[in-house]
């Protein structure tokens, strides 16, 4: 749906973008994360056909964005990170205008304009003007607009920055059930918890590179080539003792961590895989260890994040 | 999809509704009229437009303006009033050619400046609408607002009908050529609109611009007015002030229809001019403007031209104010063609930084035919030769008039081309100079055209110390822009040709330097040339 071959962007000496390769299906939530300056903007505006590439390809459901960008324009729905709406307009008919622009059949409009309004949790706002609404409606109104004409992509720059939670959330939301209903999507942010729970894809730039890609799970087993165990016991002293022993002689763990203040839990690196996993729990019952829970901990991207960040600028 | 010719003109008719029917042009309507601004802005017009039109008539018909004593008469001099109306009649048609020259061109001034300001541009482009329609919506929508006015100073206008100083046609045609000349200047605030990035540098160009066309256009007009071309009299038609003088009674039906279509004719060419200059400097939608862009200015030159030598009377040369009008007219457009630029808004702002440059182009192909027309430095020469090619065509088919004196209207004519060709060289020169110096191009067109201003002026400065007699000065041939010294035909060729030859030798003079301060730059940057490095002409 949506594939880039070594995008390269260069202002004069400065590369705002180094050689991206991404390629994206039809329901892929793509998380683009990178602090401010990194080079999402330029990436996402060389999607949008409103910059042009100083080398590499980009095409877009197989239509290049820079030979054809009048083509691309109707799959692509934009929302740049800072925009303005237009004094003394009302919502439907922002909508409107927009929904004229691609040319529909007129009284099909109305209809389109009802669906997205709905959609984007809006409809009672319908006749309220534009600049009347609060800052989370007005990131709402422009995802609206960028789905008057049913995109296939959605290219959103920082769709959450400057929202308060609550609005944060509904966006949020809004974002993961497009992904549902199977529209590619990128989403860039600089704030990493933000993306971490509706994206099924990231990559983390900085200063112009992609350093990862993929799946999120992936890029976890790249970056933490072991993975975390918690162990929760109903046992203490020592018993507790035997079985951080036991623990620390198999062969798969790497490092066994027991902090006494955490209510009798053990953090366990373990290296090997799923099976290897089954057979320690066996073994750890059969060798009489009272086990109340054992399960892998919940996948830390903030983690994930600052070990490929640092790595590369040092 | 077979491709049927008969298909064609179709296609243009619904690509016409598509325009009328133009989104930007709804939205817009929507939102200008809603504003308490515009509420105020037509109450304010209103009164003044009232105002006026009141105290010129009470002027004319040498009314006082109060009566002090109620119970005594005060009868209306009808017959002084009559002789007036003249006076009336340019006054309030004064007031209103003032009028549109102020408001036309601030309508459009901010249009898309102001959609970059508010960052709702970037919306605009996303959108399958093209540069053209987008442009032509804000044109359409400025030109309804304007249209408003005008309808709305019929009251204050009819004032002329009662008085009986002017009739209905006069009238009628006062108001369509100024509409028309509405829409040229608002046309000339669009494009500054989309060349300038700070709004209030956009309309600072837009309004030193219109008063220079507006200004030119009036001045050439008037001196070739009279003559027997109707051509002349359209070209003075464009200038609002020019619109309201009153059309000379010598002359025939035909040269009157001829007036009015050629002045339609120039300003279609002259809007769909600005309209695709917009166009190009916007950046983001191809090169087909520039190559639309290059043909057309072929094409005004050549009209331009054959307007100018139909429109010179034989007794009375103004190779003076030709030379000089022509030049001006070219001069700023130079910069811009030997310095181009793929024009594309870099790069993005970080955070609330509106950090805008623009992309210099990186072209070193050699010259082929097609590169003509497209914004390339291969191509910039050869199309200026051309440019020079089809004046020298026009000069040459309208002398055919000229039984008497065609033999020194040709020695003029090529003189003038060689002089256009000198200049050329020198504006080459300069703009190169300008690449090498700056890198910004913005900065660098703006140092090209204010060298090629600095080096035809600086002479004069230096004449009006030196003697009030410059034609007997040494120094006066350097004056490049008036390079007419003596008073035959012959004379005039001679000096063209002069000016040109020093021109062209300072130009050569100026491109030695030019390729001396490059390579040192580039000895000092390890012999590579960096992709800073400003691109120079060829």
């Amino acid at each position: 749906m949506l594939v880039t071959e070594n995008l390269r962007k260069t202002y004069g000496n400065l590369v705002a973008v180094d050689g991206i390769n991404l390629k994206l299906h039809p329901g892929d939530i793509f998380g683009f994360i990178g602090p401010n300056g990194a080079g999402k903007t330029s990436t996402i505006k060389m999607l949008a056909t409103l910059i042009t590439p100083t080398s590499g390809r980009a095409t877009i459901d197989g239509i290049d964005v820079v030979k054809h960008p009048r083509e691309v324009r109707p799959l692509i729905g934009y929302m740049p990170d800072a925009f303005g709406v237009y004094d003394d307009i009302k919502v439907w008919e922002y909508l409107d205008f927009f929904c004229a622009a691609y040319d529909p059949p007129r009284e099909s409009r109305g209809e389109i304009i009802d669906r997205v309004l709905a959609l984007t949790d809006l409809t009672e706002k319908r006749d309220a003007y534009v600049q009347t609404l609060s800052r989370g409606m007005q990131q709402r109104l422009c995802l609206a607009k960028c789905l008057v004409h049913d995109p296939k992509v959605l290219l959103l720059d920082e769709p959450a920055s400057g929202l308060d939670p609550r609005a944060r959330i509904d966006i949020k939301r809004l974002i993961a059930r497009l992904g549902a209903l199977g529209k590619t999507i990128i989403v860039s942010s600089h704030i990493l918890p933000e993306l971490a729970d509706f994206c099924n894809k990231i990559g983390i730039m900085e200063r112009g590179h992609l350093l990862v890609s993929g799946d999120v799970g992936t890029i976890v087993r790249q970056v933490q080539p072991t993975r975390q165990l918690i162990v929760s016991t109903e046992e203490d002293g020592d018993v507790l003792e035997r079985l951080l022993h036991d623990l620390q002689e198999r062969p798969m763990v790497e490092k066994v961590e027991y902090d006494p203040d955490a209510d009798r839990t053990v953090c366990v690196a373990f290296k090997g895989s799923l099976a290897d996993q089954a057979e320690l729990l066996r073994d750890l019952i059969a060798a009489g260890h009272r086990i109340c829970s054992f399960a892998e901990s919940a996948v830390d991207l903030e983690d994930v994040f600052l070990r490929v960040t640092t790595g590369k600028v040092q | 999809m077979t491709r049927n010719p008969l298909a064609q003109p179709w296609r243009r008719i619904s690509n016409l509704a598509r325009f009328v029917a133009n989104p930007v042009v709804v939205r817009d309507l929507r939102s200008h009229l809603r504003s308490p601004r515009s509420f105020w802005l037509i109450g304010g017009y209103l009164l003044l437009l009232g105002f006026l039109a009141v105290a010129g008539y009470a002027q004319s018909t040498g009314q006082t303006w109060y009566r002090t004593d109620l119970t005594s008469a005060n009868p209306v001099d009808v017959i002084g009033a009559q002789a007036n109306l003249e006076g009336f009649y340019n006054f309030i048609f004064g007031t209103l050619a003032g009028m549109i020259l102020l408001v036309a061109p601030a309508l459009t001034a901010h249009s898309i400046v102001g959609e970059r300001q508010r960052q709702s541009f970037d919306l605009l482009v996303t959108t399958p609408l093209t540069a053209g329609q987008i442009l032509i919506g804000k044109l359409i929508s400025s030109i309804a607002f304007m249209g408003l006015l005008l309808i709305l100073s019929l009251p204050a206008t009819a004032l002329c009908l009662l008085l009986g100083g002017a009739n209905v046609a006069d009238v009628l045609r006062i108001y369509f050529v100024l509409a028309v000349d509405a829409v040229v200047l608002s046309a000339i605030g669009l494009y500054f609109s989309c060349a300038v990035r700070v709004p209030l540098l956009a309309t600072v160009w837009t309004y030193i611009s219109v008063l220079g066309f507006t200004f030119l256009t009036f001045v050439l007009g008037m001196s070739m007015d009279g003559s027997l071309s109707p051509l002349p009299g359209a070209l003075l038609w464009l200038s609002p002030l020019g619109a309201i003088s009153p059309v000379s009674g010598n002359h025939d039906g035909l040269y009157h229809t001829t007036r009015l279509l050629a002045f339609a004719a120039f300003a279609v060419v002259l809007v769909r001019q600005l309209i695709a200059a917009g166009t190009y400097r916007l950046g983001r939608f191809g090169t087909e403007s520039a190559v639309f862009l290059r043909k057309q200015a072929l094409l005004i030159a050549g009209v331009m031209t054959l307007v100018v030598t139909t429109g010179i009377s034989s007794e009375e040369w103004i190779v003076n104010r030709l030379t000089l009008f022509l030049f001006l007219t070219i001069a700023p457009f130079l910069p811009g063609l030997f310095v181009p630029a793929t024009g594309e808004a870099l790069p993005p702002p970080v955070g609330n930084g509106t950090t805008d440059a623009e992309d210099r182009e990186e072209d070193r192909t050699p010259f082929r035919f097609r590169n003509l027309f497209r914004p390339v430095h291969s191509g910039a020469f050869p199309w200026y030769l051309a440019l020079v090619g089809v004046v020298f065509a026009g000069w040459i088919v309208g002398t055919i008039g000229y039984e008497r004196v065609r033999l020194p209207m040709l020695a003029v004519g090529t003189a003038f081309c060689g002089y256009l060709l000198g200049m050329g060289t020198l504006a080459w020169g300069l703009s190169r100079l300008a690449g090498t110096l700056v890198s910004d191009l913005s900065s660098a067109r703006a140092t090209a055209f204010g060298l090629l201003v600095a080096v035809c002026g600086l002479p004069v400065l230096l004449l009006t110390f030196a003697s009030s007699d410059w034609t007997a000065n040494p120094l006066a041939p350097l004056w490049l822009l008036s390079p007419w010294l003596r008073n035959s035909h012959y004379g005039h060729a001679e000096g063209l040709i002069r000016s040109g030859i020093i021109a062209a030798a300072v130009g050569w003079v100026v491109f030695g330097i030019d390729l001396a301060l490059s390579r040192r730059a580039s000895d000092r940057t390890t012999g590579i040339r960096p992709t800073t490095e400003p691109q120079t002409a060829r």
